[in-house]
């Protein structure tokens, strides 16, 4: 999913919303609210949680909209890495909260998986349908057994595809450290999927025959 | 050996963000040509690629409402915030009391159970006359030790501490040191004063050396501030009130001084309050910073 449009109003809304135009802000929610909830409920792993964090999100970055200074030279993703970042950090916290109460936790026995699928990929097979389900749901819970930071590298990286540079900055960390993150969590990944057996195998094959090279 | 492992290694750090296209071309070129000559890595590459292309392949999903804002959404977490502050102010509040309180307990069980004032104008009193004490000729030493034997023995009666620094100051109070070391003072004020002004700066040393050792011109003495330097000295020497010796008194002035102060039980309460003090101020300062943004954010609010 490569979730960045880019729109000639945004700085106009940007600074409308600034001054209190609600509903300006509104219009930048419906173009972010997307990306926002996936990267949540990637992070966090419950469809609830992810709500949670994204509304927390959204309030936070209207309340504090005033503060951003968008980059002078105009690059494109400077105001989606901001919400991002406000998104991470309502998904700390939200993971924080919910390591106090147990009750809530976010480890999901296998068979009540509530993640939802938009599968849209009309031209696959059943088996190939279900195989990706399966994979998608094993991929899910690995990727909440990564620590925290490795995590949202990754999603940021593959799920959203934004680039080394972007991911520092919602990150807040060095360029050295996002490749350590990236390159550590896939590996940890590799050998967690590897051990739910076959149905890596068989996707490594696939991937392996498909093409020359994943990057976009 | 070591040497193809560091290679290997280096290669292999450098796979994802070849993948991810992080790569500069020459390093790209190099991860690329080691690749194909190395199967280890090459099934490295394919397993790593095969972790992203699943993770790209994840669905996407639709989100389960608008999160477009309302004003009530808002409003409801401004109002939240300025609670949550308030409580906050409220405690930094009452911490503040508690702490005063506790610092003013500990303070005033420290000076009614020490004396703390007198004693240290005793004990600076005492560190004042030995400076002069051991700056006079040779011939004044036993008469010095005379003066200190007695003025140590009145250091560790702390009742009468004060009592010392008064007679210091009028010189018919009951001390019968201070009564006597102006004297002495004032015996040997000519080779006194010519060895204090030869030493320190001590501007109040012609008054003392002057026939009028025991006029409130010397009242200022017992202030320990013009004898920064060579108090531990002094001190050290009263304690060695029967040695002579004052190489091995100045070597161990500092060590007397702090086994004076152990002695008499400062440190530990002097700690306990420092800290009281320190964490008052910490919330005194928080409280009034939040007052402060409170009190800004209401008008700015109207």
């Amino acid at each position: 999913m490569r979730d960045l449009q880019t729109f000639d109003d945004e700085p106009d809304l940007i600074a409308r919303s600034a001054k209190g135009d609600l509903e300006a802000f509104n219009v930048l929610v419906g173009r972010y609210q997307r990306g926002l909830y996936n990267l949540c409920l990637r992070m966090l792993g419950a469809p609830e949680a992810a709500e949670d964090a994204t509304q927390e999100a959204f309030i936070h970055a209207y309340r504090s909209i005033g503060t951003f200074r968008g980059a002078p030279s105009g690059r494109p993703g400077a105001f989606r890495a901001w919400l991002y970042r406000i998104a991470a950090n309502a998904c700390y916290d939200e993971i924080r909260r919910r390591r106090s109460r147990p009750a809530a936790s976010l480890d999901r026995p296998r068979g009540e998986d509530k993640v939802p699928l938009d599968v849209q990929d009309a031209g696959a097979t059943l088996d190939e349908h279900i195989g990706r389900l399966e994979l998608a749901g094993a991929l899910q819970r690995a990727l909440l057994r990564l620590s925290r930071e490795q995590r949202l590298a990754i999603v940021l990286a593959d799920v959203h595809g934004l680039d080394y540079a972007e991911i520092a900055a919602v990150m807040g960390c060095s360029l050295g450290t996002v490749k350590s993150r990236i390159s550590r969590g896939r590996r940890q990944l590799r050998a967690m999927l590897k051990a739910e057996g076959e149905l890596f195998a068989s996707h490594i094959r696939q991937v392996g025959e498909g093409q020359d090279d994943v990057v976009v | 050996m070591m040497l193809w492992f560091d290679r290997h290694r280096r290669f292999r750090e450098r796979l994802s963000a070849y993948i991810d296209g992080e790569l500069d071309a020459g390093e790209a070129a190099s991860v690329e040509a080691h690749v194909a000559a190395c199967p280890a890595c090459s099934r490295d590459l394919a397993e790593l690629r095969a972790v992203a292309a699943a993770l790209q392949g994840l669905p996407s999903a639709e989100p389960p409402r608008s999160f477009a804002l309302t004003a009530a959404d808002v409003a409801e977490r401004a109002e939240r915030r300025r609670r949550d502050i308030a409580v906050l102010n409220t405690r930094l509040r009452l911490a503040s009391v508690g702490l005063a309180v506790a610092l003013a307990v500990v303070v005033v069980v420290d000076m009614s159970g020490g004396g703390g004032e007198g004693r240290e104008d005793g004990a600076s009193a005492l560190r004042e006359m030995s400076y002069y004490e051991a700056m006079t000729a040779p011939e004044s030493a036993d008469e010095a030790g005379d003066d200190l034997g007695a003025a140590a023995t009145a250091l560790p009666t702390v009742p009468e501490a004060p009592s010392m620094g008064i007679s210091w100051a009028t010189p018919e109070g009951g001390g019968v040191e201070g009564g006597e070391v102006p004297a002495g003072g004032g015996t040997t004020g000519g080779e006194g004063m010519g060895g204090v002004s030869g030493v320190t700066p001590l501007p109040e040393a012609p008054a003392m050396g002057g026939e009028d050792t025991e006029q409130p011109a010397s009242t200022p003495q017992p202030t320990p501030t013009p004898v920064a330097t060579p108090t531990p000295a002094p001190a050290g020497l009263a304690m060695q009130a029967d040695s002579g010796d004052r190489e091995v008194v100045e070597g161990k002035a500092a060590l007397g001084a702090a086994e004076n102060r152990s002695e008499e039980g400062i440190s530990a309460v002097w700690v306990i309050e420092v800290v009281l003090a320190m964490l008052l101020i910490i919330s005194v300062l928080g409280a009034v910073v939040l007052t402060l943004a409170q009190r800004r954010r209401d008008q700015t609010r109207r």
